[in-house]
């Protein structure tokens, strides 16, 4: 009788908190079984190839909202970067056609800009970030319009259309190969780093991290400017795996990398959170798009089931931090 | 005293586990009208459990519950205040924006035939339950204007407001000042004299000596002992709290005193504190005392740079300083344990680890990288040190009783390897044990040569501890005592009115 | 949409406060060229100047346009402001933006009502909820001219504009004739349930029920984005659909599926058809990666519009006029290029 009692309890135990590895292997398993040529390792590759640039995206805003923060404006900055980026490298009347590099640094650079940008009117104007971004998000989308007179940008060099197209040993795309790079990275500064500490604190209860010496207005600024570069480079990747760019891309993809957090099991109220679960969190989302294709699934059923397995994510997330 | 000696309620064999944690083991109890009825133990004891049990917060796993002589099951707080259970939690339930009467009311105000509220009634109900407390109260007043213990008392007439028969109080007097702890108890006693039971939580013994009839003691989610308090000792009821002598609540030892690190000149807040000037010295205990809202917290946090002084300077080894946040005070080795833990001392949902090491992350680090080996280190030294109670480093804060969590903050604290110590209310709401072992740290850190500062409400502490002490009114400084001279008489004259002695240095 | 209409507000802010330079019309020697202010919302009331000597013959034309982010609301409105510049430079025209707000668009005909101006063009921001604006200036007696979107309401004077079921055809017609009668075709939706959407699926169809050996493998909706139609074929091409052609219902789709195709190898073997001509595709033409795009005359229909308008204004009969979509191919391409760069110099004139 007891002993069954403690195997439940682990089982629930074990249920609440690998509940997202256990959902994407149930989500997984059914494709394989469902989607023709899901399992095959072309498609894996082409999974990882899609969730790439958002997958940078989620991390980045995954790192605000672990830090208690957000940011709306992620979809736009898709717009914005990618124009940046375009406009630099482009061969067409309107680019200038400089060197491959000064597209990608533009991009991020532009990237940089807001962030700071947000991280400061956050940080010094004490403004909640949810309306900062807000506003952002609506100026970056007008300044891509501006700058790409409302137009698509083309005819990029292939130099910049290679890290978006072509593969390592000609089996992994430069694209994924950048996204791993970036998983480690970030894993390593939110583990490793000060700053990561930081972060936590900072998201987990703000007056004490204030108290204890931590300088909050510095690390909030720091956390944006790590975001804005990571969206930087998202947009400019993006643009060199579409060899173009246009200044209304990225509608809506703030949801789906805030999806992903959240999913991943992020706290949406700050403090706890980690970069291998917003992965997880991302490639959830990114499988299940992936399936849904495959099979042929009709467009409107494919947002309702998307919408489903986000609330149920949220349920599960909040079942684990009343237990906490 | 009518219908005296009655029982009201009865708890038979409560047994309550939360997920493998056994937090109550066969523990009855009886309530009669017409006490005050202490209910003691160590943080983590399962006194809150148990009352929460009885105002229907939560489901025993085992055991009976009789209430005025009928077996019952409660099934939330709403069915026991109606019944005539109410609870006067640690953290207050009111909306600050609104006034005395309208929280009193809250969710259940009187109407007229129309539907409306019906302040007018509204108004004398409350006026005349205030005054049958002899509480003096515009029931108009907005509760934002009040103090902690106006609130608490607020809290009380909201509870006799549901006719309540029976009032469980937990520890009401944490968060008071020692005129105001007073009038609480004086209110305490006339509401037994009424034919109220009153369930008393607290960590204070001259309080259940003070009020206490009867007494039920637990230790570790079992029952230990129930009696009356005057066939009790104070050894006694601490030994069954902690199962072993604690020979000295306050373990002074005397250092050798050194020269002045701090001194404080004419520090002002405009509203919070004037004209503030005083001296500390190497290896000395400063004590703050005052009433709530003296201005003693406010002091301590300007000095840590949470808040910006009007005008006024702070020295540090005779150098000017000027801390705009708490990471140059960090830097420059001032440090403070905040007065709640749970606001600003702790992140409770980040674990052990990471609370000990937030402010001095940096010693982990060689070459960029944070050495894990490193933090386990300083977590066990610190850990050992403190006896900080754990299962392992990575145990969420907000998992550990009050008094660990204290803990966790004072090595957090600690780690931060600071010259001078700013502890405010370090002490409240933990458990004896802990209490002892705060201040045997205290006076060990004096003697090393630390400095420290410690505001705190409590005049046995004060007393116990400081070698000098400093009293404010109304935030002005009114005396600053010397260990020899100072007795609870005469710091009470000072905290409650501009003395005659002028604020000096030493 | 919502965010689009968000960005096109804001760069309407953006634009008025930068630099008054960037969007002040070249220099025309209309006398109405005054009432051109089209980064602000609502445009300023005629220069006082011109009103006032005028004789009471002077015709006014109230128009008002849906956004003024989208190309085409600039091709409109560009051939309109061209006509009146070099044919018509007596009418008086007042051209208000609706900002994609319909009930913003309701108002300003009810503006134009009662200033009882001689006629109205109008482009509804919306099918259903213009119908009311079209009811209001019948019962004025105002004669209404609906460009480019048709509304439920059958009270307009007339209707100038295209027919997006014909450019559904042609896109389809077009595939079927370089493929063949037993092609395996695809295509890319546009945003479900817009109305562009709707009516070109209806052309694909029309077609298909005509060309039964034609195999339709699948369509899903690429939500007028590059990346997410990308995806979308990546995945078809991944779950080992064959196909000999993928139609996109706008070119800013077919960028994605372009280079989704271009990635697989299968550039070769699968044509890709467009819609709306825009530069990056005309381009791939231009290389022989994309078989054709869809040209739309936006200046025709600007022109045409106010044509009708005056002709309605002075009395005469007036009858609906459609303007022909035209199939661009590599073979054609120089012509649509030639009048691409005319288009956008006319929409840089003035916008």
């Amino acid at each position: 009788m007891s002993a069954k009692s403690i195997s439940k309890k682990d089982v629930r135990y074990f249920l609440n908190n690998n509940g997202i590895l256990i959902g994407f292997a149930i989500i997984f398993i059914f494709l394989s079984l469902f989607a023709p040529n899901f399992l095959s390792a072309d498609n894996m590759v082409n999974i990882l190839k899609q969730i790439s640039c958002i997958g940078i995206a989620t991390i980045g805003v995954g790192i605000l909202i672990i830090m208690n923060n957000n940011d709306l404006s992620i979809g736009s900055m898709f717009g914005l970067g990618g124009v940046a980026a375009g406009l630099m490298v482009s061969t067409s009347v309107a680019g200038f056609g400089l060197p491959a590099p000064v597209g990608f640094l533009a991009g991020i650079g532009t990237g940089l800009l807001f962030g700071l940008f947000n991280g400061v009117v956050v940080a010094k104007g004490h403004i909640p970030a949810f309306i900062v971004t807000m506003g952002t998000q609506s100026i970056a989308r007008g300044l891509a319009l501006v700058l790409a007179h409302g137009m698509p940008i083309g005819s990029f060099p292939n130099s910049f259309n290679y890290l978006g197209t072509a593969s390592l040993f000609g089996v992994i795309p430069y694209t994924v190969v950048i996204f791993i790079i970036v998983i480690f990275v970030m894993n390593f500064i939110m583990k490793k780093r000060p700053i990561g500490r930081y972060i936590y604190a900072v998201g987990g209860n703000e007056d004490a991290a204030k108290a204890a010496g931590i300088n909050v207005d510095k690390i909030k600024i720091q956390a944006y400017l790590i975001e804005g570069a990571l969206l930087g480079l998202a947009a400019t990747l993006m643009a060199s795996r579409l060899k173009s760019a246009s200044p209304n891309l990225g509608t809506g993809y703030e949801l789906d990398a805030i999806a992903g957090c959240i999913i991943g099991g992020v706290s949406f109220t700050g403090g706890i959170g980690n970069v291998f679960d917003m992965v997880l969190g991302a490639l959830i989302i990114g499988v299940i798009n992936n399936g849904m294709d495959l099979m042929g699934v009709e467009a409107f059923y494919k947002q309702i089931v998307k919408g489903s397995i986000i609330i149920i994510a949220v349920l599960l997330d909040r079942k684990r931090s009343g237990r906490g | 005293m009518s219908k005296e000696n009655e029982i009201i309620v009865e708890m038979k064999h409560i047994d309550m586990r939360f997920q493998g944690v056994h937090a109550l083991d066969d523990v009855s109890i009886t309530l009669r009208r017409g006490e005050v009825h202490a209910l003691m133990g160590e943080n983590g004891a399962g006194k809150s459990t148990l009352m929460k049990i009885l105002v229907g917060l939560y489901t025993p796993t085992g055991g009976e519950i009789y209430y005025k002589g009928e077996k019952v099951r409660f099934k939330s707080v709403m069915d026991t205040k109606k019944l005539g259970i109410s609870m006067i939690f640690q953290e207050f339930n009111q909306v600050k924006y609104m006034t005395v009467m309208e929280n009193i009311y809250l969710g259940r105000e009187p109407k007229t035939k129309t539907g409306c509220v019906d302040s007018q009634k509204m108004y004398e109900d409350s006026k005349r339950l205030l005054e049958s407390l002899g509480v003096d109260l515009e029931p108009k007043t907005k509760m934002a204007e009040l103090t902690v213990a106006k609130f608490q008392l607020v809290e009380i007439v909201k509870a006799i407001s549901y006719d309540a028969d029976v009032i469980i109080m937990d520890e009401p007097t944490s968060a008071l000042s020692q005129s105001e702890i007073d009038y609480l108890l004086k209110t305490v006693n006339l509401l037994c004299s009424q034919g109220k039971a009153i369930v008393f939580i607290s960590h204070k013994l001259e309080e259940v000596y003070g009020v206490c009839n009867r007494v039920t003691i637990l230790r570790d989610g079992h029952f230990i002992h129930t009696g009356l308090v005057k066939d009790i000792t104070e050894q006694q009821m601490i030994k069954y709290m902690v199962d072993r002598e604690v020979s000295e609540l306050f373990p002074k030892q005397y250092g050798e005193i050194g020269d002045v690190v701090l001194e404080v000149k004419g520090l002002t807040r405009k509203g919070e504190f004037q004209d503030v000037s005083f001296a500390l010295r190497k290896g000395e205990i400063l004590g703050l005392a005052g009433l709530m809202g003296a201005g003693r917290t406010e002091l301590a946090e300007t000095i840590m740079g949470l808040r910006t002084p009007d005008s006024g300077e702070i020295y540090l080894n005779g150098e000017k300083i000027v801390n705009r946040i708490p990471e140059d005070a960090i830097k420059r080795g001032i440090i403070m344990v905040p007065e709640d833990r749970k606001k600003n001392g702790l992140v409770l949902k980040l674990g052990i680890r990471d609370n000990i090491l937030m402010s001095s992350i940096g010693k982990c680090v060689r070459n960029g990288v944070i050495r894990k080996s490193l933090e386990k280190e300083l977590c066990k030294k610190f850990g050992d040190m403190l006896e900080i109670k754990r299962s392992s480093d990575e145990q969420l804060c907000g998992n550990l009783s009050g008094g660990n969590q204290q803990k966790v903050v004072v090595a957090r604290v600690l780690n931060a390897d600071p010259d001078i110590i700013i502890l405010d209310e370090p002490t409240r709401g933990i458990d004896i044990k802990t209490k002892s072992d705060i201040h045997r740290l205290m006076s060990q850190l004096a003697c090393s040569g630390k400095s420290i500062i410690m505001v705190s409400s409590e005049l046995p502490e004060v007393l116990g501890i400081s070698d000098r002490i400093m009293v404010l009114h109304e935030g002005i400084v009114t005396g600053i005592l010397d260990r020899s001279e100072a007795d609870p008489n005469i710091i009470m004259q000072y905290a409650v009115k501009t003395g005659s002695k002028p604020a000096c240095a030493p | 949409m919502k965010l689009r209409r968000f960005a096109a507000t804001m760069m309407a802010g953006l634009m008025v406060l930068s630099a008054a330079g960037c969007s002040k019309p070249a220099d025309t020697k209309a006398p109405a060229a005054t009432t051109q202010a089209p980064a602000a919302t609502e445009a300023k009331t005629e220069a006082p100047a011109a009103g006032a000597e005028d004789s009471k013959e002077q015709l006014h034309i109230g128009i008002t346009m849906q956004g003024n982010q989208s190309g085409f609301v600039q091709y409109f409105t560009s051939a309109m402001y061209e006509y009146q510049a070099t044919k018509a430079p007596d009418i008086n025209m007042e051209v208000v933006f609706a900002d994609d707000d319909p009930s913003k668009q309701f108002s300003q005909v009810e503006t134009f009502v009662s200033k009882k101006v001689d006629a109205i063009i109008m482009q509804p921001v919306d099918k259903v909820q213009g119908a009311a604006a079209v009811d209001l200036a019948y019962e004025a007696g105002i004669p209404l001219i609906t460009i480019n979107i048709i509304t439920d309401s059958t009270n307009n004077t007339a209707h100038v504009g295209c027919d997006d079921v014909q450019s559904g055809v042609l896109q389809m017609q077009r595939i079927i004739d370089v493929c063949g009668e037993n092609a395996k075709v695809g295509y890319v939706d546009a945003v479900l349930g817009h109305s562009a959407q709707v009516q070109r699926a209806e052309g694909y169809q029309k077609v298909l029920s005509e060309n039964p050996g034609v195999e339709l493998v699948v369509h899903d909706t690429g939500n007028w984005s590059p990346e997410e139609s990308m995806r979308l074929v990546e995945n078809w091409i991944q779950s080992g659909k064959e196909f000999d052609a993928i139609l996109c219902m706008a070119d800013c789709q077919l960028t994605g599926v372009l280079t989704a195709v271009e990635n697989a190898g299968k550039l070769d073997n699968i044509k890709l058809a467009g819609m709306d001509c825009d530069p990056v595709i005309m381009q791939a033409i231009k290389d022989g990666k994309v078989d054709c795009s869809i040209w739309q005359d936006g200046l025709a229909q600007g022109e045409m519009a106010l044509e009708t308008a005056i002709k309605a204004a002075k009395g005469e009969e007036v009858s609906d006029i459609i303007i022909d979509y035209e199939v661009c191919t590599k073979d054609n391409i120089e012509k649509y290029e030639k009048l691409a760069e005319e288009r956008d110099a006319l929409a840089k004139k003035y916008f």
